[in-house]
């Protein structure tokens, strides 16, 4: 990482770069045809569509990209990436983007924008739920959200009949080996500390 | 006789329990046996992909090592997500030395685990029951006549793309379960969304947006004069047969349309229990259009046997 950074730290926006960068390059390849753009499900909704974004990581303003809601209302649905022409990794550029983006939001370094919290609270509870269980209970998930989110009642008027239609088990399972299940988290927690001190030192020597 | 380890995912166990029930109904009825592989464990989904690299590659190797050391070389998946979650996984595995090295880090087992699952392959149940079974041996176990129904089917996602590392069936339009669905004797109607998104991975935090891309689909379907939506995915499924009643409540829909398993169609055809396809999970009820439309297709049926009987008697007059 570090050799991939100083071999670009003539780059204006160096801060901006990391291990990443070789999946950020494939957007280069992108030439505007806006074909991501027009078959996506959620465009509507989009701060800006897949195909500024791609312009956005070709110009290397990963911060901004980062920024719009653009990549927490992606429904992961591949149709752009499947589609594209110049077979840019769009899904993948955008994971990274989101894995990033979360990992700010954990660390208290952004809060995120208002319209995505609750998208970001379903990540983040959906695999504290599997954590803990090995395997996703789905009531508790449901009961998590609807607390967290502070939207108490949302779908709650259709629990009592998916309670009798045996949609809803009662018992949730854990899994046995939940020991060293758990461990795979918090190992790639650590992992993952340990390269956001790598990168802020880095930032630092920059500066 | 055919065996596979099989891996059911979450959903198989809660909301989408008879998916799986009807999964081994079918398998059982084909003379097949699926082996649920030990303890396995959550395949991370959307979550872990959107939010942490490594846990999005762990927690499906964590499966595939478990069929591994079962001595299994293939996987059998019922779960559309699940099995793009899986396959991903080890297509990049087998390709990225690094991610390998990594993902054995905080797996915390030797590298050379790793390297050999690239042995163990995810397999969704429709490849298997197209691949491995002849359309003959599908169509002698089929006992009732489902000619009357018109089923659209609906492939979704995370079954067809990316179709360069799934290599399932063309992403734009599939056909593996509209044959499926032809086999065991219902017919299929033309129907263009097949592949469209219909945004479950959204449906905690973005309900209104997702109730809106369900009501093309459903309408879509109704236009093509489809009686059910047949599908292959838990996500799907809950999906598009739960936002209905939103619908219906907020007076977007003024009809409904029932969501069923093509494995549930299958059973159907092969004359498994009723009790036991699950239809009374749906929300949408299910049975009475399935009984409607059969009967119907009964009556037509003895009306032209009657007419052609009676045009036959006149000429022989």
């Amino acid at each position: 990482m570090s050799t991939n950074n100083s071999h670009k730290s003539q780059n204006s926006h160096d801060h901006d770069k990391d291990s990443d960068s070789h999946v950020y390059e494939e957007a280069h390849k992108c030439y505007q045809c806006g074909k991501c753009f027009a078959g996506c499900p959620m465009s509507d909704v989009m701060d800006i569509s897949p195909t500024h974004l791609m312009r956005l990581v070709h110009l290397n303003e990963i911060k901004e990209a980062m920024s719009y809601n653009t990549i927490w209302v992606c429904a992961a649905c591949e149709s752009c990436m499947t589609r594209c022409p110049q077979q840019v990794p769009i899904v993948e550029i955008m994971d990274l983007l989101r894995q990033k983006a979360f990992k700010k939001i954990q660390n208290g370094e952004s809060d995120g924008e208002e319209s995505i919290k609750n998208v970001v609270l379903a990540h983040k509870l959906f695999l504290e739920n599997v954590k803990f269980f090995g395997r996703v209970f789905e009531p508790a998930l449901a009961g998590m959200y609807n607390l967290q989110s502070l939207d108490w009642f949302k779908d709650v008027e259709k629990g009592p009949s998916m309670f009798f239609k045996g949609k809803l088990p009662i018992i949730p399972h854990r899994i046995k080996g939940i020991k060293s299940f758990k461990k795979i988290f918090d190992n790639c927690k650590r992992k993952h500390e340990n390269e956001n001190e790598h990168e802020h030192k880095h930032e630092h020597e920059h500066e | 006789m055919k065996s596979y380890h099989y891996f059911p995912g979450c959903s198989l166990e809660g909301m989408a329990k008879e998916f799986d029930q009807t999964t081994r109904e079918i398998f059982t009825t084909l003379g097949a046996s699926l082996k649920e592989i030990e303890d396995w464990s959550c395949c991370g989904a959307t979550s872990a992909h959107f939010t942490d690299r490594l846990l999005s590659y762990a927690l499906p190797a964590r499966n595939l090592n478990i069929t591994k050391k079962c001595g299994g070389n293939e996987l059998a998946v019922s779960c559309a997500a699940c099995f793009a979650r899986l396959k991903v996984t080890s297509y990049n595995l087998q390709k990225d030395a690094k991610l390998r090295g990594e993902v054995a880090e905080v797996m915390e087992v030797e590298e050379k685990e790793l390297n050999s699952l690239s042995d163990v392959v995810p397999r969704h149940i429709l490849e298997i029951l197209t691949k491995d079974f002849s359309v003959e041996d599908i169509k002698s176990k089929v006992i009732r006549d489902l000619s009357g129904l018109k089923i659209a089917p609906y492939y979704g996602c995370l079954l067809v793309r990316p179709p360069q590392i799934l290599e399932f069936d063309d992403p734009e339009n599939p056909m593996i379960m509209d044959n499926i669905i032809k086999t065991v004797g219902a017919s299929v109607v033309d129907f263009p969304f097949k592949t469209e998104c219909c945004g479950a991975s959204l449906t905690l935090s973005k309900a209104d947006i997702v109730a809106n891309l369900t009501k093309k689909i459903i309408t879509e379907a109704r236009d093509a004069g489809a009686d059910l939506i047949v599908v292959a995915c838990p996500l799907c499924q809950t999906n598009l047969d739960m936002r209905q009643l939103d619908l219906q409540s907020d007076n977007l829909i003024d009809f409904e349309i029932p969501v069923i398993y093509f494995t549930q169609l299958m059973g159907l055809a092969f004359g498994i229990d009723e009790k036991k396809l699950g239809f009374n999970r749906n929300m949408i009820a299910v049975l009475p259009t399935i009984k409607e439309k059969l009967a119907a297709a009964v009556v037509t049926k003895v009306a032209t046997v009657a007419t052609a009987a009676t045009s036959t008697e006149r000429e022989g007059e």
